[in-house]
């Protein structure tokens, strides 16, 4: 084998790399924006309130545009695209919800699920909307998105379920008791301030 | 005790706490219910706590939709150009374990020193084969000693391989991390 040989299956393996970087994604460039600029606020409160950790929903967010924008599904519209991205966002948070309770030493919450959630009260004592995250990083993941997704974005039961890849009849009776737990939590009863 | 799991009111309550206005907007007797009905109690206390919440987010800087679609194209090209060069990454591994059997069965086939060598390792051991060639160790050997062969023989061609994959891997690992973070 000659030195030209070499350089011309080098040239081909290059060809062949330069090739499949032509990647396709889901959107052209014009469209994401539009569609980044109505959904990135909401997605990253919603991840925000999964993780409790803003610098992981900042690295959710990135990670969620970039499956979408990557993936094989046949995305139907603007509706459904939203859905997938909140789905898609839904399993990572729940992915990094599972990693963070294999590493026990890093979890500051009794319960490992919310970083958020003791921290605030260690640091400042009682407080109505401390008390609130406390309630909610005691929560399950699944109650949380469920909680955010219907009264914090006002979501319908058929949504919710898709994002959160339940039975859509399900969902009632998973919000109730996701309801029943944080006022309980909250030690609230009684509708009336 | 069973608990309710519905209440008809539902919809009424929430329509209230959603645009942020309870219990000002809701008469009496839906004031007086949400007090006494559990589902319609909860429904307050965890629809107003998210929608409290809701407005906490809306000053929060966010990347700029063009930092975060172009994090996305360089890494999609990363990943094609990725899964592109894997046919030619297994073309290299084979090529440099090729040039590492035939080196190995040229030196030991021909080097004058490497026969001497063996020479006297054979004086140590004399069930070993008296001449170091190829012909010589393919008639001579028993099964065991082709096993331990073939073993050496792997291990010589795997390890240059593993080698190559390994730095490939790390050279991989040090190109991701000088990615650009996005521009907040």
């Amino acid at each position: 084998m000659t030195l030209r040989h070499v350089t011309t299956i080098d040239a081909r393996a290059q060809a062949a790399i330069d090739a499949a970087a032509d990647v396709t994604l889901q959107m052209d460039e014009e469209s994401f924006r539009g569609f980044y600029s109505r959904t990135a606020r909401m997605l990253w409160a919603y991840l925000e309130r999964l993780t409790g950790d803003g610098q992981l929903a900042d690295d959710l967010l990135q990670e969620s545009y970039y499956r979408l924008l990557r993936s094989d599904v046949t995305l139907d519209g603007e509706i459904h695209s939203r859905r997938y991205l909140f789905r898609i966002a839904t399993n990572l948070a729940h992915d990094a919800y599972r990693r963070r309770r294999a590493r026990p030493a890093l979890v500051s919450s009794d319960d490992g699920e919310h970083p958020r959630a003791d921290r605030d009260l260690s640091a400042h004592g009682y407080d109505g909307r401390l008390d609130l995250n406390r309630a909610l990083g005691r929560l399950r993941p699944r109650e949380r998105a469920l909680l955010w997704l219907a009264y914090a974005q006002g979501a319908t039961h058929r949504e919710i379920a898709e994002v959160l890849g339940v039975r859509p009849a399900s969902v009632k009776v998973l919000l109730l008791r996701a309801r029943r737990r944080l006022a309980s939590l909250l030690g609230r009863r009684g509708a009336t301030p | 005790m069973t608990l309710a799991r519905s209440c008809p009111r539902e919809a009424d309550v929430l329509d209230i706490v959603a645009i942020e206005q309870w219990p000002d907007r809701a008469d009496a007797e839906l004031r007086s219910h949400a007090d006494d009905c559990p589902v319609c109690s909860d429904l307050v206390v965890a629809a107003s706590a998210m929608v409290e919440l809701r407005d906490e987010h809306a000053q929060r800087a966010l990347p700029d939709a063009s930092v975060v679609w172009y994090r996305a194209e360089v890494r999609a090209r990363e990943d094609a150009a990725r899964q592109a060069s894997r046919p030619m990454l297994a073309a290299h591994g084979l090529a440099v374990a090729a040039v590492t059997a035939l080196s190995v069965a040229w030196w030991a086939d021909g080097a004058a020193w490497a026969r001497a060598w063996w020479r006297g390792l054979v004086g140590l051991w004399p069930g070993l084969p008296a001449e170091v060639s190829l012909q010589t160790v393919a008639d001579t050997l028993s099964p065991a000693w082709w096993l331990i062969g073939a073993a050496v023989a792997a291990w010589l061609v795997l390890l240059p391989v593993a080698f190559y994959l390994a730095r490939l891997a790390d050279t991989d690992a040090g190109e991701k991390s000088l990615l650009p973070r996005a521009r907040e």
